[in-house]
């Protein structure tokens, strides 16, 4: 990577970047620095970053800074998080009720959703990011889906 | 490897793209009947599969019609990640029209992709963006000036090889004068910048070239190429000032007013033969004016000057004088002697040139 594709990086993906940020630690300011380590670790090593692999760096980059911060937090900590980012989220529509229902997904489940459909990725990228095999990332996929299934079928039934 | 409870969602998947080896098949089967708990099947008809008498269109014709309720969320889910092809959709969709319950749950399954939400948006970029022009960014540009000059050294040989085929030239002698105006303004810098630029009058020799036209005589292009010795340079902005033509059209408006031959000059046809351009009685005496220009530039600047304007209208005049360095011209061109190389010192700057003369 040189300077002028390293920001290119940055325009086209640091808002995919974020959006993921913001949805495995539900907190903004977190986010942004994860979003802003990522791109500096990025840049620490461009030279040894091929620029067909800049985006899947970056977010492997973020999501391994993620889970180190995540280790480091006090279980307390995160649990009152959750609770506090549930009573902010009223369940107005599906889109609401689907990323409340994806925080209940373990960390490796919620993340390949996520690769997956907020970024397009397939099995093995999505393997490459979160050290997976492709086949993991499958059964991952396919356990989040249902389990988001159920989730809706659940409050549908209750309204 | 082996497969357990941990991983049988996957080879399930991979089962309804078709991924599986009959041997695989066969396994997945073996394990799902000693593990009902799992409420997952094959269809019975798959532990067929490698029956060597049916098509693939029967395969799956036999597949799809064995949707039931212990594998319809595989297919479900492996309809909503797209893994199924047309023949295998349409199966689902009949699967699922016959049962509301089932349509109901294929529609749940359906809206388990999450829906991007763009109004989410960083807006930080700033912080992250980082200044262009680095080592890194100097090297990559110079190696790829140096692949230029590689590609047009050896497109100039094969040029040079092919005298029976007369290249066809269009631009007029206004063209071919705004060209020697630039390498002029280059050529008056210091030596150790003039090595850094003469890429760029090899290149704008073959720019004139036919066959290097269309790839090479872009101002996009023109410009990519500024770049690159704006990498290389630290007297980058002049250097594309010169290489912009609008800067060509203000000087040569600056000097119109300050010396009157070259307003003689100007008034004269360029568009004609090089002969006519030649004997042209005002050229000898604006070749003198340009060069003692040039000298006493060369005595009193020992960098790129800082009277830009003044330049400006220095140079535009020797442009004009298109004879004013031709003492010491070679050819080595093709039998039309359309370029011509230059090679002359003045005031301790050397020059080396080529100058494109064209043809209408």
């Amino acid at each position: 990577l040189n300077a002028r594709q390293y920001n290119d990086l940055v325009y086209a993906h640091s808002d995919g970047l974020y959006r993921f940020a913001l949805r495995l630690c539900r907190d903004d300011d977190q986010a942004k620095d994860l979003v802003q380590i990522s791109f500096e670790k990025v840049w620490l090593k461009c030279e040894d970053i091929p620029a067909d692999k800049g985006k899947s760096y970056l977010f492997r980059t973020l999501y391994n800074s993620f889970v180190d911060t995540t280790r480091k937090m006090k279980p307390d900590r995160i649990g009152e998080h959750c609770n506090a980012v549930s009573e902010l989220v009223p369940h107005h529509d599906l889109k609401e009720i689907l990323h409340d229902a994806l925080n209940q997904l373990p960390e490796a489940q919620k993340s390949a959703v996520l690769l997956r459909d907020y970024e397009g990725y397939n099995y093995q990228e999505i393997g490459e990011i979160l050290n997976l095999s492709e086949s993991q990332v499958k059964v991952y996929i396919f356990r989040a889906r249902k389990a988001l299934q159920q989730i809706i079928g659940k409050i549908e039934a209750v309204l | 490897m082996m497969i357990t409870k941990h991983n049988f969602e996957a080879y399930m998947l991979d089962w309804m793209e078709g991924k599986l080896s009959d041997q695989e098949v066969r396994a997945l089967q073996l394990f799902l009947d000693d593990h009902p708990d799992l409420d997952a099947a094959l269809p019975e008809e798959i532990v067929l599969s490698d029956a060597a008498f049916l098509s693939d269109e029967e395969k799956d014709s036999l597949l799809y019609q064995n949707i039931d309720e212990r594998n319809r969320s595989y297919f479900f889910i492996a309809y909503v990640e797209g893994m199924l092809d047309e023949n295998q959709m349409k199966a689902v969709e009949t699967f699922v029209a016959r049962s509301p319950v089932f349509d109901k749950e294929f529609n749940q399954f359906k809206r388990t992709l999450l829906p991007m939400d763009t109004t989410v948006l960083f807006t930080d970029k700033h912080a992250l963006v980082q200044p262009i022009g680095g080592a890194l960014d100097w090297w990559t540009n110079a190696t790829r000036a140096a692949a230029i000059i590689v590609l047009l050294i050896g497109s100039y040989w094969l040029f040079l090889q092919t005298d029976d085929v007369a290249p066809r030239y269009t631009q007029s002698y206004k063209y071919a004068t705004e060209y020697f105006q630039e390498q002029l303004a280059i050529d008056t810098l210091p030596d150790e910048q003039v090595v850094q630029v003469r890429t760029i009058q090899t290149l704008q020799l073959l720019v004139e070239h036919d066959n290097m036209t269309t790839e090479i005589s872009s101002e996009e292009q023109r410009l990519e190429i500024a770049e690159t010795v704006d990498a290389k340079s630290s007297f980058s902005i002049d250097t594309l000032e010169f290489l912009s033509p609008n800067i060509t059209e203000d000087a040569i408006a600056d000097i119109s007013v300050q010396d009157p031959i070259v307003m003689e000059v100007k008034q004269h046809d360029f568009s004609k033969t090089s002969a006519e351009m030649h004997s042209h009685p005002a050229i000898p005496r604006l070749d003198e004016w340009a060069i003692s220009k040039i000298e006493q530039r060369a005595r009193l600047s020992s960098g790129f000057p800082d009277d830009i304007e003044f330049e400006n209208s220095l140079y535009s005049l020797a442009s004009l004088g298109l004879s004013a360095l031709t003492k010491q011209q070679q050819s080595i061109g093709s039998k039309q002697d359309d370029y011509r190389k230059t090679r002359v010192e003045i005031g301790g700057l050397k020059f080396e040139r080529t100058v494109f003369v064209g043809r209408n």
